[in-house]
């Protein structure tokens, strides 16, 4: 590959065969019993075309790419709606002990006891925590979280004999909402929410008639907005038979001040990737744990674990003895390695240190917003929880959103989520979390401010941007109009 | 606190900044009927301050303890989750901080690292499966198939036909996302313990797609060619469910006809942990490219003209599709489709071959070791790979064998009578790499006291 | 100041219309095409497909939008632009010409159609 250094490289490009750590070992099979066993016809006739590369050279290929990629660990990433906290190290310590790694999941009770009380406890936490009365532990994923406790809903209308099909959500919604919806076969009604950013309580009451199945709201909302009215809101959906989902994305402003349990939720779902710390990955794992009120933990997924009182000891088992359970979301019980993480942290914060997470994020959060209100616009300036929402100002910052962004990357700052929520135009979502420090985020307030400066003086410097990371703006329309998905050789 | 950085003056000189003089009134807006007064209620057995490190790790070490883990007793466990040798470079490599705590790759030139990660993890499944595109992982082996199923429902309604020896958990998590049309789920008896054209031909009506998973739940290898060539006959799509470590040995599915073929990722360098974090993996013929979920990473040039990656085809996805999107899936496993990938890396074309090959040697040893048992024989005469299932004696109970193998530190096996009825004698035995000859000498052993 | 052809008619959602005698052609105007940005996929309808006025009868796709495209009349689909599926960017080059995206047989006189002047107003050029 002309122009490429081995830095550059595919482990494709790389590869060279017989180099690697079992190149030169004989086959394992014992040809004259082969044919006996398996037909020849299911076998492999050619190469797989896997790589070969040493041992080094692996190494040194992947801390390559480690380099080369924004972590927590080592950039501020304000991410609105992400929640890029600090991912704890015993966290990682724990969850990789052999007791808890080296555990097969269809080990029979007495040999996971240990699981099984992690998961119990972890349960009743979150049900406190959140003010629900149930959790199911299931969901991979805050999206499959929603799309179990719409799943919920479901079952829990057919067994009323009630046909509701609607789901109302309002504009500001994230994306994995109506997506959810859709998937489980619901339509999807958006109301436009009011000029202070929170729900419309008129449209929505118009829309709460006999059809409506569930009202799915984040709150505090994705503009970082705590809706006022949530009393009324949950009221008025209850009032025709309807059902209220949180979207507890935004959770890391709620614990110890607020649950949603009280706010007359009906189910929501917590991402533990966002708020009980579990690291993102890249794109996962994470979790998204379904809470219930008792009028539907009947068809909470199974199995769940229950406690038993047996030959004097508390005893932990999984059970299935729920009859009008949805069934399964997920093949065995759940991401376990996850939730081990998110019990460690609550048990490392306890109540009152989860109740000083959200305060500090909320803290962080209206501090970042005083700092940048004169040199940004704020839509909606009023005390905010733990994120906000801002925009370019005209004369002030006239830079793009997006020229913003990627000149911030220039920095070693991770941008802040853009272009969303879409009810503002040309939306920067800043939510610092709580584990960011006064020194962070006045640095980042410094960077915003020259880069503001920048746009007005030398607008070039933020449409070159980003100029100081491996690649700058990606021809996404390339990628998109002929997509090349695979390593062919010689492309390129 | 507890990683919190700031001191008593340092929120002080916050709030002064912000213009409030107590924190508290950055609360004024939530309504004073739920804010949070006594945090004590129901807080039964929690500590309001939260553990020490000493502490955490203590507790923890004593939850560890009261599980045995496969570390300290010989497993023989299979069941859609098999205990593989993780190579000290994918546990180092795959934990990366750099890898662990960055987010999904919004801003592809600051995620450069992990999007050709994830290419290179892309490329290998699909030259593993023998398909055009794979995406980045989903949540795991069930719900992938989940996915697929639902891509050939939209293709051309119908039934969806499979073995009544699929993986129980799948059968279940097909039935609750199905659960609107329950009808179109169709399980298709295997009196020889596979699919064959007979059993399938009494289905009658549309066919939407045949699942077919390889090796089946049982261990038994099923004939994907004659299985593909006779549900492509009735215009149905043949989706395969692969174990991804046989392929080293099996042909690629996409050679033998399939359409979409997906899996459980977790034998590839991902640890049992107890179920989960695992991955699923979709890959699929290039004209589904655009119907397909799940997040897919692009080639492409940067303005100066140098190679890179980027999330693409997003237009899919609900952050752009919202409602109209294919899935609703966000997070999924990259991490764990790292893992893999690097596992695979270090094998090499080679190595995968080579572990195939042992789990394939080893489990036809011990298999024909044990069936010169007295009573001992195979359930179904059939090809496996490394899981075969065991028909004890009538009069022996198949849970009892296997606590008393318990007894001499053996998981010896999945008892099938738990999802099948006609099957209480059962035992499915899983065998791989990791066991080395003394283990299987003391297990064919601990076979002939418990079977006396 | 974006391009409005005289000869056609417009709708709100901004798609043009080249009615002829037994058939009509459909794109979409300047004004969206550069909304969109670069265009990346085209989904077309299947020929022989009936639409109503008003339903959408084809999805374009740019990197970061994808946006229903609805039929200005009642009819069926008889001609697709297939060399959209090889030149997805033929609608930002040429919108009202190489960029056309399909051909229909009207069955009724209905669909709310402006002339060029009325459509100006509706983009504010």
């Amino acid at each position: 590959m002309k122009n490429l250094s081995v830095k550059e490289k595919l482990l494709f490009e790389k590869s060279v065969s017989g180099s690697g750590a079992f190149a030169e070992e004989p086959s394992k099979l014992n040809g004259d019993k082969l044919g006996k066993r398996i037909p020849a016809s299911y076998l492999r006739k050619e190469d797989i075309g896997l790589p070969e590369i040493s041992e080094r050279d692996l190494v040194q290929h992947y801390t390559h790419l480690a380099h080369r990629t924004f972590s927590v660990d080592a950039n501020f990433y304000p991410l609105g709606s992400c929640t890029m906290k600090y991912n704890p190290k015993i966290n990682e310590d724990i969850a990789s002990m052999e007791g808890f790694a080296c555990l097969h999941p269809h080990q029979s009770t007495e040999d996971i006891q240990g699981a099984l009380k992690v998961l119990y406890h972890l349960e009743r936490k979150l049900s406190f925590i959140c003010g629900m009365d149930h959790f199911s532990l299931q969901p991979a994923a805050g999206a499959h979280g929603e799309q179990t406790a719409l799943m919920i809903a479901k079952h829990y209308f057919q067994k009323r004999g009630e046909k509701r099909n609607k789901i109302v959500l309002p504009d500001s919604s994230h994306g994995t909402n109506p997506a959810s919806a859709a998937l489980c076969g619901f339509d999807v009604v958006t109301i436009a929410s009011t000029k202070d950013g929170e729900v419309d309580l008129e449209m929505l009451a118009k829309e709460c008639d006999e059809n409506i199945a569930v009202f799915m709201l984040t709150n505090p909302n994705t503009l970082g907005l705590f809706e006022r009215q949530i009393l009324k809101i949950c009221d008025v959906v209850h009032r025709t038979g309807g059902l209220t989902y949180c979207d507890g994305a935004n959770l890391n402003a709620l614990m110890g001040i607020s649950r949603p349990g009280d706010m007359g939720f009906d189910m929501m779902h917590v991402n533990t990737h966002k708020t009980l710390s579990t690291p993102h990955g890249g794109g996962g794992p994470g979790a998204g744990p379904v809470g219930v009120k008792s009028h539907l933990a009947e068809f909470l997924p199974v199995p769940r674990v229950v406690q038993e009182w047996e030959k004097h000891q508390t005893w932990y088992r999984w059970s299935f003895d729920f009859p009008n359970s949805i069934g399964s979301v997920k093949t065995f019980w759940g991401n376990f390695g996850i939730l081990l993480r998110a019990a460690v942290y609550i048990d490392s914060l306890g109540l009152k240190g989860l109740q000083n997470c959200s305060e500090t994020a909320i803290l962080n959060a209206n501090y970042l917003r005083k700092k940048l209100e004169d040199t940004f616009t704020i839509p909606h300036n009023r005390p905010c929880m733990h994120e906000f929402v801002m925009t370019p100002d005209k004369e002030k910052s006239p830079g793009k959103t997006m020229d913003i962004a990627k000149r911030l990357l220039d920095f070693g700052i991770h941008a802040p989520t853009v272009y969303f929520p879409l009810i503002v135009k040309d939306a920067i979502m800043i939510e610092p979390t709580e584990t960011e420090s006064k020194q962070t985020m006045d640095e980042f307030v410094d960077r915003l401010k020259d880069i503001a400066k920048e746009a007005r003086t030398n607008p070039e410097l933020l449409e070159q941007a980003p100029t100081k990371t491996y690649r700058s703006r990606m021809d996404e329309v390339q990628a998109a109009r002929n997509p090349v998905l695979q390593w062919i050789p010689n492309r390129i | 606190m507890r990683y919190i950085p700031h001191s008593p003056e340092t929120v002080s000189e916050m709030l002064q900044t912000i213009g409030v003089s107590h924190f508290e009134e950055l609360l004024s807006s939530i309504p004073t009927e739920i804010r949070v007064k006594d945090r004590a209620t129901g807080a039964d057995s929690w500590e309001e301050k939260g553990l020490s490190e000493i502490d955490l790790s203590r507790k923890y070490k004593l939850l560890a303890e009261e599980n045995t883990p496969t570390s300290k007793i010989d497993s023989y466990l299979g069941g859609g989750a098999y205990e593989h040798f993780i190579p000290s470079v994918v546990k180092h490599l795959g934990s990366k901080p750099e890898f662990l705590t960055s987010y999904t790759q919004y801003q592809p030139e600051s995620n450069q690292g992990m999007l050709q990660a994830l290419f290179e993890y892309q490329s290998m499944m699909c030259r593993l499966t023998g398909m055009d595109v794979s995406n980045a992982s989903h949540y795991d082996g069930g719900t992938s198939l989940m996915e697929a199923a639902l891509m050939a429902v939209r293709r051309k309604p119908g039934k969806l036909l499979f073995s009544t020896y699929l993986n129980p958990m799948w059968k279940r998590i097909l039935k609750t996302y199905f659960s609107e049309t329950p009808e179109i789920l169709c399980e298709v008896t295997a009196p020889d313990g596979v699919l064959t054209e007979d059993t399938l031909k009494n289905v009658d009506g549309n066919i939407s797609a045949l699942i077919v998973q390889n090796p089946n739940y049982l261990g038994i290898t099923e004939d994907l060619e004659a299985l593909a060539a006779y549900v492509h006959s009735k215009d149905g799509m043949l989706i395969a469910a692969v174990n991804p470590i046989a392929l080293g040995f099996l042909e690629a599915p996409g050679k033998l006809g399939a359409d979409i073929v997906v899996g459980e990722g977790q034998p590839l360098g991902n640890a049992l942990s107890y179920g989960g974090p695992y991955f699923g993996f979709m890959c699929v013929k290039k004209d589904w490219m655009r119907k397909m979920p799940g997040r897919l990473v692009g080639q492409t040039v940067d303005r100066n003209g140098r190679r890179g990656f980027v999330l693409t085809l997003q237009t899919r996805e609900q952050h752009i599709r919202r409602e109209k999107a294919i899935s609703n899936i966000c997070t999924n496993k990259a991490i764990c489709a790292l893992r893999a990938a690097i596992y695979l890396a270090y094998l090499g074309e080679s190595g995968l071959k080579r572990v195939a090959e042992e789990c394939f040697e080893k489990a036809h040893e011990l298999q024909e070791r044990l069936c010169q048992i007295e009573g001992l024989r195979l359930s179904f005469d059939k090809p496996f790979f490394n899981e075969f299932t065991l028909r004890l004696p009538k009069e022996k109970h198949a849970p009892d064998i296997l606590t008393q193998l318990r007894r001499l530190n053996i998981l010896g096996g999945i008892a099938q009578e738990a999802d099948y009825l006609h099957l209480s004698s059962d035992i499915t035995i899983a065998v791989t790499e990791t066991k080395n000859q003394e283990q299987l000498d003391r297990f064919v052993l601990a076979w002939k006291q418990v079977i006396i | 100041m974006s391009n409005i052809p005289k000869n056609l008619k417009y709708t709100e959602s901004h798609e043009w219309i080249k009615m002829e005698s037994v058939e009509a052609t459909v794109g979409i105007t300047d004004h969206a095409q550069h909304e969109l940005t670069d265009i990346v996929f085209v989904e077309l309808p299947q020929i022989g497909k009936k639409v109503k006025a008003g339903e959408v009868a084809a999805v374009l796709e740019s990197v970061k939008v994808a946006a229903d495209i609805y039929s200005p009349v009642s009819g069926e689909v008889i001609q697709i632009n297939t060399v959209l599926s090889e030149k997805p960017g033929l609608i930002n080059e040429d919108p009202y010409g190489k960029g056309w995206i399909f051909k229909i047989k009207p069955s009724t006189a209905d669909g709310k159609l402006m002339d060029a002047t009325q459509y100006a107003c509706v983009v504010g050029s």
